[in-house]
């Protein structure tokens, strides 16, 4: 692995986590830096480490072969996850979605500082409503329907949470389906004309709902201990840390309202879930 | 004659935090996390191994046959050891149905349960297995393959 060519590398300080990332494409590796300096990650300087060498907790490593002359096609293109090879692909663009994934896996595995939930999050009234789910769940979907209807874009797909338990910006490009398990494509958020939140929010509202063909948005209110175990699912590092993580879920969910049930167009539950913040702002 | 059973809740490789009112307990063994509600949570701290279920059940100020209910709920997920069991043990809808024939309102204990995921099962999906696909990029990390090819107009499934 060492002696594969790498003639650049980063340093990523990620929600408590640094990570290594090497490559033998400098192009590349600055496409990568830039996707995570956008999301509230930042580069370890080599003063700011104050040494050569910077103790770090992961080391990916991105090997397009740009420096392979005896290749007489350009070689597929690898992630590797310390030794591990995660992906190979001849598309560059699968390669930094695969280096994205692996990073967010570890950063949820492993933050000691932050939590890590599957959700989309949008910003209204100063409040996040945070929509936990599974991937298919209709996401993106419904994260789409309440910015068209005014609200701030936090993120489709995680939602930080910070020691205060308040929901960072995650501000990635949605990704989109244009139908039911096609593949996604990034759409950002502006695009959609929609504004995109720059403050860490306290939750006032987790809404858990997938679509269901022919539902209608009729949730019931969980409280207490149930509206914790209806998030567990849902939040990265449980098993590895879960005081820090029962921890974070209590301060996320202190003083928000828990809705469960399954919605039906996301439109119809959009204009209900502004609707149960404008009444608890009221 | 052997003594009446002196439970005694289970203290090693648990995390216990409040959530609103209800106790979250969290089984390190079996990364599984139990919301006791008020009622429940009483019955559990009680248990220290000194009271059989008749005196678990005066101290909790609750009838003997619901803290049996509770004691065999807690005793069920593993946070009670010592408890009583019972041949037939009695349901929750037996017990609601015995309240409301003497038109007598109970507090029955609830336990809650869930398993805990593993990081690579919460950021994905446990879903997607089998949704139809045409590429790799339609699937989640849990069921990352699919099935079907590009230039196939059928879709496969991801697995």
């Amino acid at each position: 692995m060492d002696r594969l060519g790498w003639t650049d590398a980063i340093v990523l300080d990620a929600f408590g986590l640094r990570i290594g990332v090497r490559s033998d494409s400098p192009a590349l590796l600055r496409r990568a830096a830039a996707r995570w300096t956008a999301t509230g990650a930042r580069l370890v300087t080599a003063a700011e480490a104050g040494a050569p060498d910077v103790l770090v907790a992961g080391l990916l490593s991105l090997h397009t072969g740009a420096r392979d002359v005896t290749a007489g096609a350009r070689p597929p293109m690898t992630l590797y996850d310390g030794a591990a090879r995660i992906v190979r692909t001849a598309d560059r663009e699968e390669l930094l979605e695969a280096l994205d994934a692996t990073l967010r896996m570890g950063i949820a595995h492993a933050s000691p500082t932050h939590l890590l939930v599957h959700a989309g999050v949008v910003g209204y009234r100063g409040q996040a409503i945070v929509l936990p789910g599974s991937s298919h769940a209709g996401k993106t979907t419904l994260v789409r329907a309440l910015l068209a209807r005014g609200a701030t874009y936090l993120s489709d797909d995680v939602a930080v949470v910070d020691g205060d338990g308040r929901v960072l910006p995650f501000a990635r490009p949605l990704a989109v389906r244009d139908r039911a398990h096609a593949p996604q494509r990034p759409v950002p958020a502006e695009s959609l004309g929609a504004r995109v939140g720059a403050e860490p929010l306290r939750a006032g509202l987790v809404a858990i709902t997938r679509w269901r063909d022919g539902a209608t948005w009729r949730p019931r209110a969980v409280a207490g201990g149930a509206a914790a175990l209806a998030l567990i699912p849902h939040v990265g590092g449980m098993q590895k840390r879960p005081e820090h993580a029962l921890g974070l879920l209590g301060r996320l969910l202190d003083g928000a309202t828990v809705l469960r049930g399954p919605r039906g167009e996301a439109d119809a539950c959009a204009r209900a879930l502004l609707g149960a913040v404008d009444a608890r702002t009221a | 004659m052997s003594p009446p059973p002196r439970p005694v809740v289970r203290s090693d490789g648990l995390i216990v935090t409040e959530a609103g009112g209800d106790t979250l307990v969290y089984d390190l063994a079996t990364h599984r996390a139990h919301s006791l509600d008020p009622a429940a949570a009483r019955l559990w701290r009680l248990c220290d191994g000194t009271r059989d279920v008749a005196a678990v059940a005066a101290a909790a100020g609750t009838s003997e046959e619901i803290a049996r209910y509770g004691l065999a709920r807690l005793s069920a997920v593993g946070l009670v050891v010592g408890a009583p069991s019972d041949a037939a043990p009695i349901s929750r809808r037996a017990l609601l149905r015995r309240a409301a024939a003497v038109g007598a309102t109970v507090v029955l204990p609830v336990v809650l349960s869930v398993i805990a995921p593993t990081t690579l099962q919460s950021q994905a999906s446990a879903g997607c297995k089998g949704v139809p696909c045409i590429n790799a990029l339609s699937c989640c990390a849990l069921h990352p393959m699919c099935t079907g090819r590009p230039d196939d107009p059928k879709p496969g499934q991801c697995v």
